[in-house]
């Protein structure tokens, strides 16, 4: 498999702000990479150097093993890019867009039937559409040229469930076709929903980078016992669990991985109540900014 | 040139359609009012010119009326167009243009779309320089050649030579202020940044013009005043176009351009 984007140690500074740093990632051809993280955790940075927006100041990308060779030109005919803030030529219509982005990029495209399919109107002025037509105006210019990498910052922000929905389609899709997507996100179950991997973001740096299934095999479970004696909690440690609440008759406690150990210590006793739940992706995520 | 070049060219062009027909025709109008006024007043030139003469030459040649031939219908517009409407003109549309071209395509966002595109910093940024070069030869003809065809409709006459050249040296001159322009908004993520750093700056060079006549120990100063080598009533009025106007001139416009290319190209655009 063909890695199409490399991030290698990249690091940006901004004066003595470090907004990036050391971030190394690898993406295949044919996966669909979450960059999750707040706002101001450096995920729009990032997208801008991959793009040669800004430029590193340590480290280098390289888009589809070239390493640049052949200049980030010829490699932006494959890429195709949704801004978070999707700003376009004011007095431009979605058709005068659309036929500006063909003659550049000196092809024909099926801009008009993506078009149709998100009912968008090609003939109003860039400034009378609506926040949601403008996002679907901005993921029409990204993919209308069958791009084999899609570079998208926050692809579903302003829109309904249902236009969400259909851009999942269309990612699946498009990952389905062979082709390789890049998105940031806040939203934590699109990610879980259309990701094969995830990296987290945090203050610049990549606090981790995990395939979807390892990360829920790292699924943490919420243990809550409740004895019908007094016992001594502090016996329920370990390294994987952590004592969220231990008072009076009941335990809760998060069990990271295997809980079997942990539910033959609770079970040497009388219980009078046992619930085991997993605990969300989201509660996981948080985790990495405690 | 490739068609991706070629196109940007054309979206550049039709961007900026109605702000160069607008400054042209208002400059034309400008024109046509100074031509239709002229038979009035050729009556009464030699008292003007005369008039004219009394007044210190150093103001004179701040306001580009050193050539004191009112007689004349070169001498008159030349004192009336070139002297401060033309040149204000030239200097608002050259920084308009040079301002919207980096500066105001990242303050407004759509650069981000632009360098997205398989177009390249330096195509992008010829493919704006050579738009920006057919605006302001659109602008000189229609508001300056466009003297010798509005001359013959008024059944009067003029040197059509002297009026070339000094299309020559407004041209020149107007290229050399959006150069200065493009300058600054090649690292610029403001328009206005480019508004007021070159603005002030010929402000500055106004003064100085004004000042290094006035003052005889200030004189040397003339020579940093790009005003000083912009004298149009000297082409339009005797035919003279100085070499070293048009070197001195010339030599801002390449200078700034490619030190404005090298920065474009180097600098990181972080608007959207």
């Amino acid at each position: 498999m063909s890695t199409v984007l490399s991030l290698h140690k990249v690091t940006k500074k901004f004066g003595k702000k470090v907004a990036v740093s050391n971030v190394s990632v690898q993406l295949q051809a044919g996966e669909i990479y979450g960059f999750l993280g707040p706002n101001g955790a450096g995920k729009t940075t990032t997208i801008r150097m991959i793009l040669d927006f800004i430029r590193p100041t340590s480290g280098s990308v390289s888009l589809f093993d070239n390493g640049n060779a052949n200049g980030i030109v010829t490699s932006l005919k494959d890429v195709g890019y949704l801004s978070a803030d999707n700003t376009f030529y004011a007095n431009w219509t979605a058709k005068r867009h659309f036929n500006y982005v063909e003659r550049v990029r000196g092809m024909k495209t099926d801009a008009l039937d993506l078009a149709r399919r998100f009912e968008l109107d090609v003939n109003t002025r860039y400034r009378h559409l609506s926040s949601g037509n403008k996002q679907k105006l901005s993921l029409i210019l990204a993919m209308m040229h069958k791009p084999k990498l899609l570079i998208l910052d926050e692809p579903t922000r302003g829109l309904d469930p249902l236009l969400q929905e259909n851009i999942y389609d269309m990612l699946q899709d498009f990952k389905k076709a062979g082709g390789t997507v890049f998105m940031s996100s806040h939203n934590l179950a699109e990610v879980q929903k259309i990701c094969d991997r995830v990296g987290i973001i945090r203050e610049g740096k990549l606090v981790a980078s995990e395939t979807m299934q390892s990360l829920r095999k790292m699924h943490v479970h919420e243990i809550r016992v409740l004895f019908e004696k007094p016992v001594d909690f502090k016996k329920f440690e370990a390294s994987n669990v952590e004592i969220i609440k231990a008072e009076d008759l009941e335990l809760l406690a998060h069990v990271r991985g295997d809980f079997n150990s942990f539910l033959k210590e609770v079970t040497k006793y009388t219980l009078t109540d046992l619930d085991v739940t997993h605990v969300s992706l989201e509660d996981m995520f948080m985790r990495f900014y405690k | 040139m490739s068609r991706v070049f070629w196109s940007t060219v054309w979206k550049e062009l039709y961007q900026r359609r109605w702000s160069v027909i607008s400054y042209s025709i208002g400059a034309l109008l400008f024109l046509v009012l100074y031509v239709a006024i002229y038979p009035s007043f050729q009556s009464e030139s030699a008292n003007f010119d005369e008039l004219l003469r009394s007044y210190p030459k150093a103001l004179l040649e701040a306001f580009n009326i050193d050539q004191l031939q009112l007689t004349t219908i070169e001498g008159y517009v030349s004192a009336e167009h070139f002297s401060f409407v033309w040149p204000l003109l030239a200097i608002f549309f050259g920084l308009a243009t040079a301002g919207a071209a980096i500066a105001g395509e990242v303050d407004k966002g759509t650069m981000s779309f632009m360098l997205s595109l398989p177009v390249g910093r330096i195509r992008l940024f010829i493919a704006k320089y050579f738009s920006a070069l057919v605006s302001i030869l659109f602008f000189t003809v229609v508001s300056i050649t466009s003297f010798i065809p509005l001359v013959k409709i008024m059944n009067l006459s003029v040197n059509g030579s002297n009026v070339i050249k000094t299309s020559i040296l407004s041209a020149l001159f107007m290229w050399a202020i959006y150069c200065m322009g493009l300058l600054v908004s090649s690292i610029a993520s403001e328009k206005s940044t480019v508004y007021f750093t070159i603005g002030g700056v010929l402000f500055a060079m106004y003064v100085v013009k004004i000042l290094s006549g006035l003052i005889n120990s200030l004189d040397k100063l003339k020579y940093t005043s790009i005003f000083y080598y912009y004298s149009p009533d000297k082409a339009l009025t005797n035919g003279q176009l100085s070499v070293n106007a048009l070197v001195v001139l010339s030599a801002i416009g390449v200078l700034c351009t490619i030190s404005g290319l090298w920065l474009f190209k180097r600098r990181d655009v972080n608007a959207s």
